[in-house]
């Protein structure tokens, strides 16, 4: 109290000034941290979103048993060994860009998996949402008649872009037919044949009885399974399949 | 809540980042060829259509490249005042108004199908834009 009673006006404002200066620079300070600490937070949680996103994409589907469906028939478009231990099931469209994206990984696992796998196909056109959906169908059934249904399945996934928003397309499945060396005649008049109409009409009945109601859909075994997200998921439930018998 | 300059950064800031979010998701699942549930009839349409990518990127490469964007932008308006990066912010939300309608009406008029994760985006975009308008209508009155 006695030194600060000694001290001139002046000093007393030097000291004034150099306590506001280190306040204002503590106040800085603190502001700074404040504002790394906010930046910081953001890319945390970015990054560990990140990695949760990266985990939730990889997350193994489950199966799910919801729906039953008929074993395996003799009318049945089919391809493998009916005996084979796993019988794979798919309900698809034609004109489905979902049942274009699983084709390579349906066509991969029947290649892994020869001789393991018995492959089931069967369609579901979608024809409310597809225009082409029946048609094509019908072009798979001409095919299916001639013995080059999985044939003519890989050049009408392949070609789906081509096909799927034109007026008719039956003048590119011809050309389909043609590159599979089909009898065009016969190609062409089973694919407009009323046999062709009632067997799609029939097989979008069914499907649409069991509860199908979106495309692509696969049962492993009589058992419904959630579309895998890749290949290796795809892959691993089939495995699975395998090993429980 | 107020509507304050801070608000509605960190309005714009979480905005951005859900949409960041749904976009890296699509990302992510793009490069391993896999499909996100899709509850929305046709959504599997809308995600391997022809516009789902341009020139070979993805656009759901371009969505989290964009909202990672903008959440840089939320943050520099949330930590600094200055009037450009205030610019910045509602140009960045302009320009994503902008392609989130043309986005939305491809979906409408052409692919005819919608997408649940695109339209989560898209309303994002909106929510968005609103925010960072409000924020720059404040900052124009300073």
């Amino acid at each position: 109290m006695t030194d600060e009673r000694k001290l001139t006006k002046k000093e007393k404002k030097e000291l004034r000034k150099q306590e506001w200066q280190q306040k204002a620079q503590s106040e800085k300070k603190k502001q700074l941290y404040k504002k790394i600490g906010i930046i910081v937070g953001v890319v945390l949680i970015v990054v560990v979103s990140i990695f949760g996103l990266v985990e939730l994409a990889n997350a193994p589907s489950s199966t799910s048993s919801g729906l039953t469906v008929p074993p395996p028939s003799k009318n049945d478009i089919s391809e493998g060994n009916p005996k084979a231990k796993v019988t794979l099931i798919e309900y698809a469209d034609f004109q489905c860009p979902a049942c274009g994206a699983y084709h390579p990984l349906v066509n991969q696992l029947l290649s892994d998996f020869n001789g393991k796998i018995f492959y089931v196909y069967r369609m579901f056109p979608l024809s409310n949402i597809h225009k082409n959906a029946i048609i094509s169908a019908q072009a798979g059934y001409a095919a299916y008649k001639q013995g080059k249904f999985f044939q003519m399945d890989d050049l009408l996934y392949n070609g789906q872009n081509t096909w799927a928003d034109v007026d008719d397309p039956r003048d590119t499945f011809i050309s389909y037919a043609k590159e599979l060396k089909l009898d065009i005649n016969k190609f062409t008049n089973d694919m407009n044949s009323s046999e062709a109409q009632n067997y799609v009409a029939d097989a979008e009945n069914k499907a649409t009885s069991e509860g199908i109601n979106a495309t692509p859909t696969f049962f492993v075994n009589g058992q419904q399974i959630q579309n895998p997200s890749n290949y290796d998921q795809f892959k691993q439930i089939i495995q699975n399949a395998l090993n429980k018998k | 809540m107020r509507l304050t300059r801070n608000n509605l950064s960190i309005s714009c800031l979480i905005f951005c980042f859900l949409g960041f979010l749904d976009a890296t998701y699509l990302t992510i699942l793009h490069y391993r060829n896999a499909f996100p549930p899709c509850t929305l009839s046709g959504c599997e349409k809308v995600l391997t259509s022809q516009f789902s990518v341009i020139y070979g990127i993805p656009v759901s490469l371009l969505g989290t490249l964009f909202f990672a964007l903008a959440m840089g932008f939320s943050l520099l308006v949330l930590l600094d005042r200055r009037k450009i990066f205030a610019h910045g912010l509602f140009l960045c939300s302009l320009t994503g108004l902008f392609v989130s309608a043309v986005l939305f009406f491809v979906q409408f008029f052409i692919i005819k199908s919608f997408c649940q994760y695109c339209l989560f985006s898209e309303a994002m975009t909106l929510l968005f834009f609103a925010s960072s308008s409000l924020l720059y209508s404040k900052f124009l009155k300073l």
